[in-house]
């Protein structure tokens, strides 16, 4: 507990500043985004669907890069804290507290932006959902900083692979089948469209006599499950991070004790 | 303190073969070599950073293993928060190396240390902002302050000028043997030889496989070579005259 505090302390003290940075970047880009897109949004149903589409890519790429490229430069003098004084679990729960910290900032300022330029009535389930996408995409990124061990160029590759994945298989351009229906169990910005989707009850812009999308099922079980389907991920996401940590700080600790 | 190595491998690239070297304990012990002959690899070994062959002991007679929490190791390349400033790396060091210890107790312990590695000056710039020889000091001091039985340094005074180098090794030294801690430092630097009890020399034999020419004491080196000073046992173990025969003793060629 007394040393969770003394990383959340320690964090503070060296990046308040790239914190409030992320913060304001954060509304400066969203702001900029919906404004783009606000044109016909919750009137016509491709107009609101694009927005939502919009919204959510850049909910994923702002939570993805709040923690890959910050991840990736602290590592090489992480793991050797991590092998001395700064027991692993101690990292991990201080390093979740303050990026849902972080997290929960950026959703607050998003839904006042939607509050500001889309009057949203339901902004708590908005909330909600902001905070799940954000949240899941941070740990992506937690994931990717920590996978590719060696230089900043493979990483930053890997990266913008990520990030065209996500919008590829987002289930927004076409309706994925097969294998990459399985594959899209595992996407974010699907679980974050549906849910998202939902929440605007986009279905009720479509044309009458139109086949209603089960993609974006107008019921709050149906929300639910989305939301759940995004914490799971992000604890996937978190475990299996953690996991190669732990993996690169054990592995190189063994050593063989062979006969003389 | 006893590690042997049977090998360590990159790859197919056999690094270290045979190495054996006992560490005493409360002595001070400085390692030398070719660039690039190994001495680094052993460091990381000894500390258990990198897998190898071998295994270390708490001594040469029981077959315990070393705990090697009790080692504190210092890189030759400085690994710190870039964005820390020196103070805050150093307390926050000593608040996560003692739990115990009271935030102001914390903040003079630092201090202590900036001044015993004459920081005082820039103990309020970033660490990133630091010159090299800064940075290492105060990764020496950010290692040093945990206070542990074991210390292990490794091109402990790269980038530092030699009468700074010269004070910081003969410190170390003095505090190895004060305190009765076991120091095992890497050095380019042959004039600081004195201050050492013992002293490795690490060479490559004919397929470029570091060994261990030299292991013993000090004083015994000049004598072991024939040679008329350090340099010149340099010179006799680089220029290969020297390989090992099965038995694990040297022999001229
Ligand atoms: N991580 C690594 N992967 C592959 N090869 C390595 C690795 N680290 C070191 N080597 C190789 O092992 C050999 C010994 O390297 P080492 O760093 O131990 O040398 P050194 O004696 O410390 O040299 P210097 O005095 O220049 O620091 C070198 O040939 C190097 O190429
Ligand atoms: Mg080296």
């Amino acid at each position: 507990m007394n040393k969770i505090s003394i990383c959340i302390n320690r964090y503070f003290t060296t990046n308040l500043w790239t914190f409030m940075k992320k913060l304001f970047l954060h509304g400066l880009v969203l702001t900029f985004v919906l404004y783009a897109v606000q044109e016909d949004a919750f009137e016509s149903f491709g107009a609101t669907k694009t927005m939502l589409f919009a919204l959510c890519i850049t909910l994923v790429v702002i939570g993805f890069f709040n923690a890959a490229t910050e991840f990736h430069s602290q590592r090489e003098y992480l793991v050797f804290d991590l092998r001395t004084v700064l027991p692993l679990s101690v990292w991990v729960i201080s390093t979740l507290i303050i990026q849902s910290l972080l997290v929960f900032c950026q959703a607050s300022i998003t839904v006042v932006i939607l509050i500001k330029i889309f009057s949203i009535k339901n902004y708590f389930q908005y909330f909600i959902t902001v905070f799940l996408i954000l949240f899941s995409s941070d740990m992506l990124g937690f994931l990717c900083g920590f996978l590719i061990t060696s230089s900043l160029n493979t990483t930053m590759s890997l990266m913008a692979g990520a990030i065209i994945i996500q919008v590829v298989l987002s289930g927004v351009l076409f309706t994925p089948t097969g294998l990459f229906e399985k594959i899209t169990k595992a996407i974010v910005s699907y679980h974050g469209m549906c849910a998202i989707g939902s929440v605007a009850d986009l279905n009720s812009y479509l044309p009458a006599g139109y086949p209603l999308e089960m993609m974006y099922y107008p019921d709050l079980d149906y929300i639910i499950t989305a939301w759940a389907s995004l914490l799971v991920l992000a604890a996937l996401e978190c475990a299996l991070g953690v996991a190669i940590l732990y993996f690169n700080l054990s592995c190189t600790e063994k050593y063989s004790l062979t006969k003389e | 303190m006893k590690l042997y190595i049977q090998s360590k491998k990159y790859g197919s690239n056999v690094v270290l073969k045979d190495v054996s070297i006992e560490f005493p304990e409360g002595s001070a012990t400085l390692v030398i070599g070719a660039s690039g002959g190994g001495k680094s690899t052993l460091m990381k070994s000894l500390v258990g950073l990198t897998k190898f062959k071998g295994y270390l002991l708490k001594d040469g007679n029981s077959r315990v293993r070393f705990n090697r929490k009790n080692i504190c190791y210092i890189s030759q390349q400085p690994l710190l928060n870039p964005k820390e400033t020196v103070i805050q790396c150093l307390y926050y060091q000593t608040l996560l190396s003692f739990p115990n210890m009271s935030k102001t107790e914390a903040l003079q312990y630092a201090k202590c240390f900036i001044q015993r590695f004459a920081l005082s000056k820039v103990e309020n710039q970033r660490i990133r902002s630091l010159s090299g020889g800064q940075q290492k000091r105060a990764a020496i001091a950010h290692g040093m302050l945990r206070n542990l039985p074991v210390i292990v340094a490794d091109e402990i005074d790269s980038g530092l000028d030699c009468v700074l180098g010269e004070s910081i090794i003969r410190d170390l030294c003095r505090i190895a043997h004060q305190e009765h801690k076991t120091l095992v430092v890497i050095s380019h630097n042959l004039d600081n030889i004195r201050f050492f009890d013992n002293i490795v020399i690490l060479a490559g034999d004919e397929h470029g496989t570091g060994r261990v020419v030299y292991s013993g004491p000090t004083k015994a080196v000049l004598k072991h070579f024939e040679a008329k000073d350090i340099k010149e046992v340099m010179h006799i173990v680089s220029n290969k005259r020297y390989r090992q025969n099965t038995q694990d003793k040297e022999e001229v060629l």
